[in-house]
C-alpha cells in the first residue's frame, strides 16, 4: 500500500472511530435529556383529585412521593390527611367509618383524625398532612 | 402520667416526710442491724410509699419517737409486725380500699384491687385457709414497691413474666394444685414474648394483659377469643361469621388457644391447614369438604409466601450489585400488608375470601419481583455497554496511533 | 468536502485574518525531552473540566437545589433518569480525576522549574485554578444533600469559624448562617454553577494565554521538538480517550451512591472524613493540639496552612532570590518534601 492510501485509510479509520465514538456519547445524553414518564421528582403536594371524588365518611390510600398516606373526608365533611403507616409494625392503616376514626387491622390499634394514637398498641402518633381544597382540586401538602 | 401527678402532689407531703423520716427511731435501729433488718430500709429507699412521704409506722404503727425498741413496737402504740399472708389483704387495704385516703395521695388510682383479689384463684383459695398462695405483697414485694410504670418494678410488664413465674415455674409449688409449671418458659418463646423481652414492644400482652391484675383468674372458655380479640379484632370477627363459630360454641371449644395454645403461641405458617399434619384432620375426616377448603387455602397462602420471599431475595440480589432498589422495595411492602390480611382472612374459613386478598399480593410481589430483575438487567446492561463503548474508544485510540505513525515515519 | 472547507476558511480569513492564525499555530513546536510526557497533563486537565461543564450542565436539567429537593432530585436522576446515574458518576469520578491530574500538572511543572521568570503569572494563575478547583470540589460535595455531604461540610467549615478577628464573620458568609442548612446549599450551589466557571474560564483563559504567548519553558535548550499540529494534539486526543474511558468503567464499577439524606438533628456518622483531596489537611489539623502558647491548635492550623499556600504560590520570587549553588537542592526539598508530606498525610487520613 502506498503512503497516500495508507493515509487515506487511515483518515478513514479514525472517521468511522470518531462517529462511532460521538454516537456512543450522543446517544445516553439524548436519551438523558428526553424526560422519563414519572415526571416529578418528589411532589412537594399532590393533586388527588376532585372533591366529589371524596364522599364524606371514606378513605383512600395515595402514594405521596414514595410513602403511603391516607386522605380522609370524615361524616362533616372535613378533610384530613395522614400518614397511612401505623406507628405500632408498619401495617398500612384505613378509615372506619363505623366510629369515624383511623384503625389498623393488625392489632386494633386506632388513632382520631388528627392523627393521635388513641387506643392499642400505637406509640406514637400519625403525621399529619395539610389538605387544601381549590374550587374542585383537593390538593395534599406536606405540613411545614 | 399518673406518676406525675401523684409526686407533684405530694413533694410537699415527701419533704415533710423525709425530714420526719431523718428522725424516725425506727430507722436509726434497723441501720444499727444486720442482716433482713438492715436490708428492709435498702430496699423501701426507693419504694413509692417512702417518696410519698410514709414511712415504717404509717403503716406497721408503732411509736417511731422511742428509742427503745419494746416501746417503739408495743402493741400499746399500735404496732403491726409483718402480717400473716392470710392478713396482707386487709393490711394494705388498710389505705388501698379507701377512696379518701387515696385521694390524698394518687385521686387516680383505682381502690378496687382488694375486692378484685377476692374474686381470684388466689383469693378464693387465700379465704379458704390457703397461706402459700399469691397476696399483695407476692407480686408487689414488702418494701421495694414500685409504680407498674418504673421499668424497675416487679410489675413493669417485662418484669411480669419473672415475677408470675416465681412461684408458677416452680413445678414443686404447682404440683399440688395439678397446675403446669410451664407457662412462663413457654410464654418467653412466643411471638408476644419475644416482642415484649426482645424488642421491647410494651404493648404486647403478658401475664396479667389476659389473666388480670388483681382479679387473676384462668380465662374461661368463652372469653379466651374476646381477650385474644382485644388486639386480633379481624380474626375474632372472622371467625365468629365461619362456619366453625356455632359448633364450636356448643362443644364448649377455646376459639384461637385451640389451634394457637395459650402461651407458648408461634408465628403460624400454612403447614396449620396441612391436610395430613395440620390441625383440623384432629377433628375432620380426610378428603372431607372442610379438609379440602383448608388445603386450599393453604396453598394460596403457599402461593403468597413464595412470591413474597421470591421478591424478597430478588430485590437482595439487585441491592447487593448496587442498584437502588426503593421502588422495588415500595411494591414488595404493598404486597406485604396482603401476606398479612390472607393470613387473617383464613379464619374465615372460605377459600375464597383468602383468594380474593393473596391474589392482589401476589400481583404486588410479582411486579417487586420484576422490578428487581429489571434492575439486574440494566446492571448487566451498562456493563456490557461499557463494554461495547470501550472497544470504540480503543479502536478510534489504535487508529490516531497509526495514524501519529504514519505522519511520523515520513520525512518531513 | 474539501471544497467546502476551504471556502469556509477564506470566508472566515477575509474578516480575522484567520490563515495568519492558523500559521502560527502549525509552526508551534512542542520540545521532547525525558519529562516532556508530563506535558499531556495540563491539557487533560483541561479536558476533564469540559466533561464537568458538560455533565454539570446535564446534571442542571434534573437537579432541583433546596434542603426539601436537592437529596430527592439526585436520586430521581439516579434511579429515574435514563442514563442519569452515568451522568452523576461521571461528574463525580471526573471532579475527582480533575483534581489529581491538577496535582500531577503542578508538580511536574514546578520540577521543571517552569515557574521561572519570565513565567511568573503562569504559575501564579495555576495556583488560582488549583484553589478554584478545590473549591468546585468542596462545594460541588455539599449538594447532593446526603448525610456523607452534610457532615462532611460541617465539619469543614467549622475551622474557618477559628480565623482571628473576622472568623465569625466568615464563617456566617461562607455559610449563609449559623449553621449548615439550606441557605449553605443555596450559596454552594450559586458558587458552584455559576461563580466558580466563570472565575475558572477567565482564569484558565489568561493561563492559557500566558503559555501561547510564551511558548514551553525549555524550547530553546531542547534537542528535539515535535510539531504541535498534527502530532502532539493527536497524542493528546489519545490520551483524552484513554481518560474518558477510564471514568466510564469507574463510573459503571464503581457508581457513586446516592447515600442517606442529610439530617441535621441526627448524630454524626463514625469516621466522617472529607474527600481524598482535603485529607493531609484536615489529618493535619487533626493532630495539633489543643492550644500551643496560649492560641487554638486549630488556629495555628489555619495560620500555617495559609502560610504554606502563600510560600507554594510566591515560589517564583524565593526560588529566583536564592543563590545559584542553593536552588536545585531547595526546589528539589521542596517538591519532593511536598509530595512526600502530602502523600503521608494523606495515607494518614485514610487509614485511620
Amino acid at each position: 500500500m502506498n503512503a497516500m492510501n495508507r493515509s487515506r485509510l487511515l483518515n478513514l479509520l479514525i472517521s468511522l472511530g470518531l462517529f462511532g465514538c460521538l454516537a456512543a456519547t450522543s446517544y445516553p445524553v439524548l436519551r438523558y435529556l428526553l424526560p422519563p414518564e414519572q415526571v416529578e421528582a418528589e411532589p412537594e403536594a399532590l393533586k388527588l383529585g376532585a372533591v366529589k371524588d371524596f364522599p364524606p365518611g371514606s378513605g383512600r390510600i395515595f402514594k405521596f412521593g414514595r410513602r403511603p398516606i391516607i386522605l380522609i373526608r370524615d361524616l362533616k365533611g372535613v378533610f384530613h390527611a395522614l400518614s397511612a403507616v401505623c406507628t405500632h409494625l408498619d401495617c398500612i392503616v384505613q378509615y372506619s367509618r363505623e366510629h369515624d376514626l383511623v384503625w389498623c387491622a393488625c392489632h386494633n390499634g386506632k388513632y382520631d383524625l388528627s392523627g393521635r394514637n388513641i387506643s392499642g398498641p400505637p406509640p406514637r402518633p400519625l403525621e399529619p398532612f395539610d389538605v387544601k381544597v381549590a374550587g374542585d382540586e383537593v390538593t395534599v401538602v406536606r405540613k411545614p | 402520667m399518673k406518676r406525675a401527678l401523684a409526686l407533684s402532689l405530694v413533694l410537699p407531703l415527701a419533704a415533710a416526710g423525709r425530714a420526719v423520716f431523718a428522725k424516725d427511731q425506727c430507722v436509726a435501729c434497723h441501720a444499727s442491724l444486720e442482716g433482713k433488718h438492715k436490708a428492709i430500709l435498702r430496699s423501701f429507699e426507693t419504694d413509692i410509699h417512702r417518696e410519698s412521704g410514709l414511712s415504717c409506722a404509717s403503716c406497721h404503727g408503732g411509736d417511731p419517737s422511742k428509742a427503745d425498741a419494746a416501746q417503739a413496737m408495743s402493741p400499746e402504740a399500735g404496732f403491726t409486725p409483718a402480717p400473716s399472708p392470710a392478713d396482707i389483704p386487709a393490711f394494705c387495704g388498710k389505705c388501698h380500699s379507701d377512696p379518701g385516703t387515696m385521694k390524698k395521695y394518687n385521686p387516680s388510682l383505682p381502690v378496687d384491687q382488694a375486692v378484685k383479689y377476692f374474686t381470684s384463684v388466689h383469693g378464693q383459695r387465700l379465704k379458704k385457709g390457703d397461706d402459700k398462695v399469691a397476696t399483695c405483697v407476692s407480686c408487689h414485694t414488702t418494701h421495694a414497691i414500685r409504680p407498674s410504670k418504673d421499668p424497675l418494678s416487679s410489675v413493669y410488664p417485662k418484669n411480669i413474666p419473672q415475677t408470675c413465674g416465681k412461684c408458677h415455674s416452680d413445678p414443686k409449688r404447682m404440683a399440688p394444685y395439678k397446675i403446669p409449671s410451664d407457662q412462663a418458659a413457654k410464654y418467653v418463646r412466643s411471638v408476644h414474648g419475644r416482642a415484649l423481652l426482645e424488642r421491647g414492644d410494651t404493648a404486647a400482652p403478658v401475664c396479667n394483659t389476659c389473666h388480670g391484675n388483681h382479679g387473676a383468674a384462668p380465662p374461661g372458655v368463652e372469653s379466651i377469643g374476646r381477650i385474644c380479640g382485644m388486639c386480633h379484632s379481624q380474626n375474632e370477627q372472622f371467625f365468629l361469621s365461619s362456619p366453625m363459630a356455632k359448633p364450636w360454641k356448643s362443644r364448649k371449644y377455646h376459639i384461637c388457644a385451640t389451634c394457637h395454645t395459650e402461651h407458648g403461641i408461634q408465628h403460624p405458617t400454612p403447614e396449620l391447614l396441612s391436610p395430613d399434619k395440620g390441625l383440623c384432620s384432629r377433628c375432620h375426616k380426610p378428603s372431607s369438604e372442610p379438609i379440602r377448603d383448608a388445603a386450599a387455602m393453604r396453598d394460596k397462602l403457599v402461593q403468597m409466601e413464595g412470591a413474597y420471599q421470591s421478591a424478597k431475595s430478588a430485590i437482595f440480589i439487585a441491592e447487593e450489585k448496587g442498584m437502588d432498589m426503593s421502588e422495588a422495595r415500595d411494591l414488595w411492602d404493598g404486597s406485604r400488608m396482603s401476606f398479612y390480611q390472607s393470613r387473617t382472612a383464613v379464619h374465615a374459613f372460605r377459600p375464597a375470601k383468602v383468594a380474593e386478598i393473596a391474589d392482589k399480593g401476589i400481583e404486588a410481589a410479582q411486579k417487586a419481583k420484576k422490578a428487581a430483575d429489571d434492575a439486574v438487567e440494566e446492571f448487566r446492561f451498562r456493563r456490557i455497554g461499557l463494554g461495547v463503548a470501550s472497544l470504540l474508544i480503543t479502536f478510534l485510540v489504535l487508529a490516531i496511533y497509526l495514524k501519529v505513525r504514519d505522519i511520523e515515519s515520513r520525512p518531513s | 468536502m474539501r471544497g467546502l472547507l476551504e471556502a469556509l476558511l477564506d470566508w472566515l480569513d477575509e474578516r480575522l485574518d484567520l490563515r495568519h492564525w492558523l500559521d502560527v499555530a502549525k509552526k508551534k513546536q512542542v520540545p521532547v525531552h525525558p519529562g516532556s510526557v508530563f506535558y499531556y497533563a495540563g491539557g487533560v486537565c483541561v479536558f476533564l473540566f469540559m466533561v464537568q461543564l458538560v455533565t454539570g450542565i446535564l446534571l442542571l436539567m434534573y437537579y432541583r437545589v433546596g434542603a426539601d429537593s436537592s437529596y430527592e432530585s439526585v436520586r430521581y436522576i439516579s434511579s429515574k433518569v435514563a442514563f442519569g446515574w452515568l451522568v452523576r458518576s461521571v461528574h463525580s469520578w471526573g471532579a475527582n480525576l480533575m483534581i489529581f491530574f491538577v496535582f500531577v500538572h503542578m508538580f511536574s511543572v514546578f520540577f521543571m522549574r517552569a515557574f521561572r521568570k519570565p513565567r511568573e503569572l503562569t504559575w501564579m494563575s495555576g495556583c488560582v485554578l488549583l484553589g478554584v478547583s478545590l473549591a468546585f470540589g468542596f462545594s460541588g460535595y455539599l449538594l447532593p444533600w446526603n448525610e456523607l455531604a452534610y457532615f462532611a461540610t460541617k465539619v469543614g467549615t467549622d475551622i474557618i469559624g477559628q480565623v482571628p478577628l473576622a472568623g465569625h464573620w466568615l464563617l456566617r458568609l461562607v455559610r449563609g448562617g449559623e449553621d449548615v442548612t439550606g441557605a449553605t446549599l443555596s450559596r454552594f450551589f450559586g458558587l458552584h454553577v455559576a461563580v466558580l466557571p466563570a472565575v475558572l474560564s477567565l482564569t484558565m483563559g489568561a493561563h492559557l494565554g500566558f503559555v501561547q504567548l510564551q511558548g514551553m519553558a525549555h524550547e530553546k535548550e531542547a534537542k528535539a521538538t515535535m510539531p504541535f499540529f498534527p502530532n502532539f494534539m493527536l497524542r493528546d486526543v489519545m490520551l483524552w480517550l484513554v481518560v474518558i474511558n477510564a471514568v466510564a468503567v469507574l463510573a459503571v464499577f464503581f457508581p457513586w451512591d446516592v447515600g442517606k439524606k442529610a439530617d441535621a438533628l441526627a448524630s454524626a456518622p463514625a469516621g466522617i472524613k472529607p474527600e481524598w483531596y482535603f485529607l493531609a489537611q484536615y489529618q493535619f489539623l487533626k493532630l495539633l493540639p489543643a492550644r500551643i502558647l496560649l492560641i487554638p491548635g486549630e488556629l495555628w492550623g489555619v495560620l500555617t496552612l495559609n502560610a504554606v499556600g502563600l510560600f507554594w504560590l510566591l515560589t517564583p520570587f524565593w526560588e529566583a532570590a536564592l543563590p545559584e549553588s542553593k536552588k536545585d537542592a531547595a526546589v528539589r526539598l521542596a517538591g519532593w518534601g511536598s509530595v512526600a508530606l502530602l502523600v503521608a498525610m494523606t495515607l494518614w487520613g485514610a487509614l485511620s
